[in-house]
Formats: C-alpha cells, structure tokens, sequence
C-alpha cells in the first residue's frame, strides 16, 4: 500500500490531516497549470481552490484506476479552462456595455490561446495530460510517468499522438473562416 | 506549419505556439491562503497548517519510520522530560516496543503465510505499518530523534497493537494465531 492510497482512505474515513496531506502533496502541480492556463494568478488561486473541493467531494468516486496526480490533473485542466472561458466572456461583456473598459495588458495571444484550447479540448485525456505535463508544466518522461502511474514508453507514446493529433487540428483552417 | 515531418520539429512548433498563447509565468502560489479557503468551504474543523503533518493521524503511515533497538537506545539517550506529554510518553513506547519486539517475527511469519488472505484488510494495514514502523526506526537511529518523530512512531505501534488485539479476538483467526507461537 503505498503512501497515497493510505491517504485516500484515511481522507475517505473523514480525516483532515490526509485531505491536507493530499493538497500539499498535488497543489503546486494544480496551481502551475492554472496559472499557466489563466494567466490571472488571483484567477488561478480560485482555479486551485475549485479543483480541490471537486476532487475531496468526488473521492468517493476515485476508482484507483488511474493515478491521483492524473485524476486531479484533468479536474485542474477541466476547472482552469472552463475559469478561462468566463473570464473571456465577461471581458467581452464588459467591453460591449462600456466600450471605455480599460483594456488589461496583453501578453498572450488572445486568439491563439482559444484555438489551442479547442484543439485540446479535442484530445482524449490520456493523451492530453501528457501532453500538459511536457508541454506546460515542462516535466521529463520518467517525471510524468511517475505521476501518471505509467511506463516511459506509454508517456512517450502519447505525447507523440497528442502532437501528431494537435498538428493536425492546429493546421487546418479555423472553421470560422469556412465558406459557409 | 507545413514541413513538418519530425517530432522534434512538432515539439518545437507547438511549444513556440503555447510560449505565444500561454507564456510562461513564475508566480507563487498562497498555498496556505488557498488551503483556508478550501478547509472553510469542507467545513473542516481545524485549519492544519504545513507544519502540524506529524500528528498521530494515520495518514503518515507510508511515508514514515524502524528497528526496535535503534529506538531503545533513542529512548536511553534522549533528555529528560521536554512536555507534559513526555511525562507518559517514554514509559508507554517503551512497553509497546517491547510488545512489538516480541510479536514481530510471529507477525511476520503469519504474514508470510496464505492465512492472511482471510483477513486481507488487517493484512494490508499491518504490512504497511511494519514497513512504517521500520523505516521510523531507522530514523529515528539515525539521529532524527525528534519529540513529534517519537510521537508518531507510537501511534503506529498503538495501531498495530489494536489489530493484533482485533485478530486474536477475532474467531477466524485466533486459533492459528496461538498455534503459530
């Protein structure tokens, strides 16, 4: 039995000292992809926070199968972007009530940040959380192994095919700007 | 975009679009800001703080602590009273390791056999806290000797006492427990 399943039980039993042990053992991971994702670090604490009371209230539902970096992982991913798109929507709704909104400084790209989230959105989650542990939170091979609970070989294998599918998603044209 | 045949050259391709869309930022996090959120929002009844992980709580048990010998001697070497707590502290891991010393290879080789698929709970639990207690031994003789180390090398060794006790009353297994001594 290793230290997290212990951890998960213990937290399941009601706990406090394992939720905390949880959060420190998972939070800098979360917090790294949402700010990285948000780009809004006050944003992204909310994105922390969210992620977190989603994963203790849904433990029970934990199944084991995959490993608890990864399962926290994808409901940090789910939590950031969907954090994202409102804060979007709400600049936009403020710019269109108030033209005179101040516009915060830029430092990404607003439009290229849209399609690479779609064309996440459009990888199954195996191979997306490989591709944000490499890509975004830059870890090594054996690093996302470790946390993924998987061979070398298996995050390889997927990095190549979240690549080799966001290629060709990236690559198309954006269907905004099909001939109708 | 087009020539791209090479992973390498779709790594670098994709990292030069997430540098654009997503550009590296090196923030830190209020991580004890956030945990107070959250431990509001769970309705937990204390705001556990990183520094209050060696409590007794059960959750240490992988992560932890091993031989009884180191541990005697750390008993013998450590100084007087340092709490009120100490005060039964010393008298109580010294009888539990003693308890312990004497029940480990009978434990050990319960555990060794096919019985414990009966119990595969208590097995479990008992595997994981004679590894704890061993690796809290061993730093324990390594010099680590610290009050809270003491403290949660004790309540591995109640825990385990208590399944023991569980076992032995239990009517599956009582009666191969006393033929193995």
């Amino acid at each position: 039995m290793d230290e997290e399943t212990e951890l998960i039980a213990c937290a399941l039993e009601g706990d406090e000292v394992a939720y905390r042990r949880l959060y420190d053992l998972h939070h800098q991971a979360v917090w790294r992809l949402a700010n990285r994702v948000i780009q809004r670090p006050p944003l992204a604490e909310d994105c922390v926070q969210e992620t977190f009371i989603k994963a203790f209230r849904k433990l029970d539902r934990y199944s084991g199968e995959s490993s608890f970096a990864g399962w926290v992982y994808r409901i940090a991913y789910r939590s950031a972007v969907d954090i994202l798109r409102k804060e979007m929507r709400e600049r936009r709704t403020r710019r269109a009530i108030s033209p005179a909104e101040p516009v915060p400084p830029r430092t990404a790209d607003p439009l290229l940040r849209r399609r690479l989230i779609a064309a996440l959105d459009g990888l199954t989650e195996i191979y997306r959380e490989v591709f944000l542990l490499y890509h975004f939170d830059e870890c090594t091979h054996p690093e996302i192994a470790r946390r993924l609970s998987i061979p070398v070989g298996t995050s390889k294998r997927r990095l190549s095919v979240a690549r080799e599918r966001l290629k060709r998603t990236l690559t198309e044209p954006p269907k905004n700007d099909r001939p109708q | 975009m087009t020539d791209l045949n090479s992973d390498d050259q779709d790594e670098r391709w994709l990292n030069s679009l997430i540098r654009r869309g997503f550009p590296r930022r090196g923030d830190d996090a209020d991580s004890e800001r956030i945990w107070a959120r959250i431990a509001k929002e769970m309705h937990f009844t204390e705001e556990l703080t990183r520094q209050s992980p060696w409590r007794l709580g059960r959750w240490a048990i992988a992560s932890a602590v091993a031989a009884a010998l180191a541990a005697t001697i750390l008993l013998r070497v450590v100084p007087g009273p340092q709490s009120s707590d100490d005060v039964t502290l010393g008298p109580e891991i010294a009888s539990v390791l003693q308890a312990y010393e004497l029940e480990r290879d009978r434990v050990a080789t319960w555990l060794s056999s096919e019985r414990p698929e009966a119990v595969p709970e208590s097995a479990r639990v008992l595997r994981a806290l004679d590894r704890a207690i061993e690796d809290s031994l061993q730093q324990l003789s390594q010099g680590e000797a610290t009050h809270e180390a003491v403290r949660r090398l004790l309540g591995y060794l109640r825990w385990r006492n208590q399944i023991l006790t569980d076992l032995t009353r239990s009517s599956y297994t009582s009666n191969e427990w006393k033929n193995l001594s």
